[in-house]
């Protein structure tokens, strides 16, 4: 039968052998530094540094830190009381020279002074865990401010949109004010007169009497000119007021597309035939024919319905806009969808100013436009959403005066 | 007559021999495939890391038996096709520290790497 004693040496023994074993560097000295015991991953991690500071004794530990953590060894020594913790799970950054390169890692360590005689260190190498944590904290921050980018951008516009809204909420008003100001006053007056004129020549002459007519007939003249002045500047000013507010708004959309995007099956047909309703006014007022040749049975594809119609209004706004910039003889946009090559392709074609060959690939770079007043961000836009879609959009024109062309490729 | 821990082209020798020869001599001798799988682990070897060779054979020498040499100044150096290097290093005798001397050895053409040691 074992005694107590061997079972007790037994049971230390093995307890050792688990400490040998533990994945974390180990090592007990004397208060000089010494070494007395050190575990296997001790080993493994202090030994490198004992070669690299060329102490090959490799029996001191405080001379190691001495070396490695200049400092470190020294708050070590300075402890004076008879036990405790002296530092606790702190990291700490080592340059050490690996072959040709520099490289540094990064450690923890947790130092307690056991008893009056003897120090114990626990220390481990956790670089990988550093840098992954350095890259995590990078990609949350490039978040965090993409983020921001993303509502600071997003409130702009809302204020823009707001202070658009106001302005044109205030010319409907100066309008209709115009529109109230009745100059059939002046004509009721003048033609008053032109009554009363018998009764007016022995008064104040003749020729006076005429010159007074004469002076509100050239009033009513005037006055009707800049009447109609005013409201053709008020109605231009209204449409460019439209136009921020419509490129507002895709900006807007597509922002919104940054945080989420609602994908469901979609029609290509009744997405384009919405936006061409709603562009009929316009293109009717404008003379232009619209031939569209969309099969009721073209396959659905997955995209964000909202953000697709925005692509063909403004792929149908540019068609019908070249048109009146190019003052076409036909004024025609033909609108075809078909199945090519297992791809749903859309064309959108006019007759309209077509684009210089030295323009056409820098159409989509956001800023350049043909217009006179646009601000080139339609193009670059309705690409970003059709790629978004993993589609293509391309642009074709045979150079000025000859149309243009844009097809619009989505996967089935 | 058997080579001394420090013999050139010792490794041609002790592709040749077995554990009786290996249990013979004076110093430490862990004998690995090309992957670190412990093969034979001698006398020496065992008293002087403190473990029994029935325990280390078929483990992973680096991983298994010894993480102390788990580093780029031991296990690392076996990734080249050819070491023969002798270095001053450190041992854990369970927890007790043992200064050793190695020799690192490996070379292209034999199917087996070794690791020869001796207490300092």
């Amino acid at each position: 039968m074992m005694n107590d004693t061997a079972a007790m040496q037994k049971q230390v023994q093995k307890m050792l052998s688990i400490i040998h074993q533990i994945p974390v560097g180990l090592v007990e000295s004397d208060l000089s530094g010494a070494i007395t015991q050190i575990n296997a991953k001790g080993v493994q991690l202090l030994m490198p540094f004992f070669m690299h500071y060329e102490l090959a004794d490799a029996n001191n530990i405080l001379s190691l830190l001495d070396k490695m953590l200049p400092g470190f060894a020294a708050v070590v020594r300075a402890f004076n009381k008879e036990s405790g913790n002296i530092v606790l799970q702190e990291n700490y950054g080592i340059d050490l020279r690996k072959k040709d390169s520099r490289d540094t890692r990064h450690f923890f360590f947790t130092v307690n002074k056991i008893d009056a005689n003897s120090l114990s260190f626990m220390f481990d190498d956790i670089t990988e865990f550093y840098e992954r944590e350095r890259k995590i904290n990078q990609v949350l921050h490039d978040q965090a401010v993409e983020k921001s980018k993303f509502e600071m951008a997003s409130n702009i516009l809302h204020d823009i949109g707001n202070a658009v809204v106001g302005f044109g909420s205030y010319l409907t008003r100066v309008k209709r004010h115009l529109l109230e100001y009745d100059h059939d006053t002046l004509i009721n007056l003048e033609n008053f007169f032109r009554k009363q004129q018998p009764q007016l020549i022995p008064i104040f002459g003749e020729t006076k009497t005429q010159a007074l007519l004469d002076l509100l007939d050239g009033l009513i003249l005037n006055q009707k000119k800049s009447k109609e002045e005013l409201n053709k500047s008020l109605g231009e000013q209204m449409n460019i007021v439209t136009h921020i507010s419509e490129i507002l708004n895709i900006q807007r959309q597509y922002i919104r597309g940054q945080e989420s995007t609602i994908r469901d099956k979609v029609s290509i047909r009744n997405i384009v035939n919405d936006c061409f309703s709603m562009l009929m006014p316009t293109l009717h007022k404008r003379n232009i024919i619209v031939q569209s040749n969309i099969p009721v049975d073209l396959p659905l594809i997955i995209g964000d319905k909202t953000r697709l119609m925005q692509v063909f209004l403004n792929l149908l706004k540019n068609a019908a806009e070249s048109i009146v910039i190019g003052e076409s003889h036909t004024r025609q946009i033909d609108i075809v969808a078909r199945v090519e090559n297992d791809e749903l392709e859309v064309i959108i074609k006019d007759t309209g100013a077509g684009i210089d060959p030295d323009v056409l690939p820098k159409l989509f770079t956001r800023g350049v436009t043909t217009k006179t007043e646009g601000n080139g961000l339609g193009l670059a836009n309705c690409r970003s959403i059709i790629e978004s879609h993993d589609g293509r959009l391309i642009l074709k024109s045979g150079g000025t005066g000859m149309g243009a062309e844009a097809i619009a490729h989505f996967k089935i | 007559m058997s080579p001394e821990f420090s013999s050139v082209n010792i490794i041609a020798w002790l592709e040749e021999q077995g554990d009786q020869v290996y249990n013979s001599l004076p110093f430490g001798l862990v004998k690995m495939t090309t992957d670190g799988i412990i093969v034979a682990y001698n006398k020496a070897e065992s008293d002087i890391a403190g473990v029994a060779t029935e325990n280390a054979i078929g483990k992973h020498f680096f991983t298994g038996v010894a993480p102390c040499t788990n580093n780029f100044m031991v296990a690392e150096k076996y990734n080249s096709p050819d070491v023969d290097e002798e270095m001053d290093y450190m041992f854990t005798y369970v927890t007790q520290p043992t200064k050793v001397r190695l020799r690192l050895l490996k070379s292209v053409g034999h199917s087996h790497q070794y690791l020869l040691v001796k207490k300092r």
